[in-house]
């Protein structure tokens, strides 16, 4: 996709061409959002929002300055990071989404229910990460954004990025191992 | 486990919900359309520069006038 040039169309007044624009973003930004252990109603809610920030803001972003997707991404990761700090003191949202995904399991198949098992306990040492470490990690997970652009993103170097991976990986691993035995 | 860990961090993705583009469009077409923002223009700057240096010569000049007047009236 030619974005300088989708960008192009849509500050010459094509509304339309911001919709290939959300359908080239949605699905690695509810990835990113899902791994960073939001309930799927408030990362709908969050990556509207994105979208909309970002149709406000457009004449302010740089092509030169930035990739699209870093500019993006910096939208969702504040609105995202927002809702976690606001969020922190009571933690009914993710209590109630665990509720609810331990519920439809039931009924399913047992492979099914292994697996809906398994991202309950992944969900769970998620939200355990510190939220600079859960950012990293959910951001390196989106392929359109590189090392280097998440370290623009968290205002760091590329080294800090490495060891803050590593030491994510390392946490969820130990807690995955934790909640197997 | 490091597959493990990277196909259980592929699941844990959200996925967008159906006709989550249209909502979104739905609500672009409330706002006011994208425009590009208007930056100063690049000689702005000079001119600021230009006037800085034509009012301090100006200056210059006043301070040796009123000083030469003043040696040579005494």
């Amino acid at each position: 996709m030619d974005i300088a040039n989708l960008l192009k169309r849509i500050v010459d007044g094509d509304r339309d061409a911001f919709a290939e624009v959300v359908e080239t973003f949605q699905r690695p930004l509810f990835g990113f959002l899902g791994r960073m252990g939001l309930p799927k109603a408030v990362a709908v809610e969050i990556a509207q929002e994105t979208f909309l920030r970002a149709w406000r803001n457009l004449g302010q972003y740089q092509t030169g300055r930035a990739e699209f997707s870093t500019w993006l991404f910096s939208i969702a990761r504040n609105l995202a990071l927002n809702e976690l700090t606001r969020a922190s003191n009571n933690d009914e949202a993710t209590a109630q989404d665990a509720g609810a995904m331990s519920g439809s399991a039931s009924s399913e198949p047992l492979h099914q229910l292994v697996r809906s098992q398994m991202n309950i306990q992944l969900q769970n040492a998620l939200l355990r990460l510190p939220l600079p470490e859960r950012t990293t990690l959910a951001l390196a997970c989106v392929r359109e954004l590189p090392l280097a652009e998440i370290a623009v993103l968290e205002g760091t170097t590329v080294g800090a990025i490495k060891t803050r991976l590593h030491r994510a990986k390392a946490k969820l691993r130990q807690s995955l191992e934790a909640s197997d035995e | 486990m490091n597959s493990r860990l990277e196909d259980l961090l592929e699941s844990a993705a959200l996925e967008p919900p159906e006709g989550f583009a249209v909502r979104v469009m739905a609500g672009v077409k409330g706002l006011p359309p994208a425009r590009k923002a208007r930056n100063a223009p690049r000689w702005m700057p000079w001119i600021a520069v230009v006037c800085g240096f034509v009012l301090s010569i100006d200056e210059l000049v006043s301070f040796i006038l009123s000083a030469w007047i003043t040696v040579t009236a005494n």
